[in-house]
């Protein structure tokens, strides 16, 4: 599914968070989001499953604007959307097994087996097995994130959305999160957004790269585009230097 | 610094501003989870857990509130009885407190302080650790999967726990009353039948019911919209039993107004 954000403006009182974002998201590639904290990537991903509505702009998702769909309406879209929280989001109050049930048991009319075949088909595909009965907080931080992960895909979803899926993790478990995401956007073509921070990871799995900086995209392209790039934004961001025009925010 | 006089209007129409804006929330809150019990998917095992929580775990603390305000009210009562000669009417003055006032206020404060908080507590801990923005992305409506059946639950369920506490309060009173006081117990039955009619008990159980939408209604949005992490959750639950317990003696006051 490609995804067209066009113009896309959103303030919160008079702390104006997007200041006209265009960026297209390709069809069956990951494009990553870069940038520093508070620079609008978790705004903009709300904008795109509509949990926030923008002031301005629009989001062309199959030829349909989403900023103009109803609450009701956009059940449909969501859908077609997995979403991996940055804390991964499982119901606490639920097993592994149930939650990566959950959205199957919602939305599809499947008995309870033929669900536990899907979840373990699910779980196999993050890599885990025989965990189904465990809840939540007896999980790492990396195995909290392949069960959100496999929540996430249970229902197909043609985009997934990766909110910060290394951050948090030690870096050898980042590696394999990383595969994750390239190896399930290979198994089932999905379209893959993911916002992150990590550099060496952001250049590993992304088909292209978009920089925000200060609501706005100062750079998109393919990670070659990056390497070359003598943009001081972009380079003191990749080079992660404390100097420059990038400022931490006091 | 300069004393500015119309500081104190500011103050006043700020803290007034954000008092109405929290009893708009709460009441479309209220609206909102309502109307969403009459629309498809139906959830029966979500209402059968909350009413087991907020019903059938709640049982033991009313018997015991329940046994021991009956008792303390014969008690007290007979002292005041007893100057001028009327016993008998120990029975029927606690029954009749009992089924109009004390039975649905003491459930309702005590069924706050156990299950309002716990509902700010697990919504506000959801919501701060997402898990009400997953319900959301997985195009399930939060309010009708977690406040529609904590409401309904909550508005059956009170008026049950009250009867519980209605009844446990009679048979305390009566224990009191005929094992350690002396009076005759056919007597103090008899008299409270008597004198207690059926509206009593009926117009206790609407305030009963009531105050599980106080209770369910404000626990749910001081959780739902929770902000910054453990320091906020800790506030929602606190304010909630705050809220709830004060609502519920201002409407008993209005009810009993209108009711009675």
């Amino acid at each position: 599914m490609q995804i067209d954000i066009k113009g896309l403006k959103k303030s919160f009182g008079t702390n104006s968070v997007l200041n006209g974002i265009d960026l297209t998201i390709e069809d069956g590639k990951t494009t990553v989001i870069v940038g520093q904290t508070g620079c609008g990537k978790s705004v903009l991903i709300k904008h795109i499953i509509g949990l926030l509505r923008p002031d301005a702009g629009q989001i062309i998702v199959n030829g349909a604007d989403i900023t103009k769909l109803k609450r009701k309406e956009f059940g449909g879209i969501l859908k077609n959307f997995g979403v991996l929280f940055q804390n991964s989001a499982l119901f606490d109050s639920m097993t592994v097994g149930e939650n990566v049930a959950f959205p199957l048991r919602e939305h599809t009319g499947l008995s309870p087996t033929k669900i536990m075949d899907v979840v373990r088909e699910k779980l196999a595909i993050v890599g885990l097995k025989g965990v189904e009965q465990l809840y939540p907080a007896e999980l790492s931080g990396g195995m909290k994130k392949r069960v959100g992960l496999a929540r996430a895909i249970a229902l197909d979803p043609q985009v997934l959305i990766f909110d910060e899926p290394t951050t948090g993790l030690d870096p050898v478990m980042s590696d394999t999160i990383d595969n994750l995401i390239m190896n399930t956007q290979k198994h089932l073509g999905v379209t893959s957004i993911v916002i992150s921070h990590d550099i060496p990871g952001t250049f590993k799995i992304a088909r292209w790269i978009a920089m925000l900086y200060k609501g706005k995209v100062v750079l998109y392209g393919s990670p070659d585009d990056f390497r070359n790039t003598q943009d001081p934004i972009v380079r003191q961001f990749l080079e992660r230097r404390a100097e420059g025009p990038l400022q931490v925010e006091a | 610094m300069t004393f500015r006089p119309i500081a104190i209007f500011e103050y006043i129409g700020a803290r007034f501003t954000t008092l109405l804006e929290e009893l708009g929330g709460i009441f479309s809150t209220f609206l909102q989870s309502a109307g969403l019990l009459f629309v498809p998917p139906f959830r029966m095992r979500l209402f059968l857990k909350q009413m087991e929580f907020v019903g059938v775990e709640s049982s033991f603390i009313v018997l015991l509130t329940g046994a021991f305000t009956g008792m303390v009210f014969a008690l007290q009562t007979s002292y005041a009885f007893r100057l001028f000669g009327a016993e008998n009417l120990i029975g029927p003055s606690v029954a009749l407190s009992l089924a109009r006032e004390l039975g649905p206020v003491l459930t309702g404060l005590m069924v706050t302080g156990r299950v309002g908080s716990a509902m700010a507590a697990e919504l506000g801990t959801m919501k701060v650790t997402e898990q009400i923005d997953a319900l959301y992305t997985m195009s399930i409506n939060p309010v009708q999967y977690l406040i529609t059946p904590r409401v309904l639950s909550s508005i059956i369920m009170l008026p049950m726990l009250t009867i519980l506490f209605d009844f446990i309060g009679i048979i305390g009173s009566y224990f009191m009353a005929v094992f350690l006081l002396g009076l005759n117990g056919n007597r103090f039955i008899s008299d409270t039948i008597y004198m207690v009619d059926l509206k009593d008990i009926y117009i206790g159980l609407l305030k009963a019911a009531v105050f599980g939408a106080i209770i369910a209604v404000v626990g749910c949005y001081k959780g739902y919209f929770a902000e910054k992490g453990a320091e906020g959750v800790g506030k929602a639950a606190t304010q909630a039993v705050v809220i709830s317990s004060v609502s519920i003696l201002i409407a008993d006051y209005f009810l009993t107004a209108l009711l009675f």
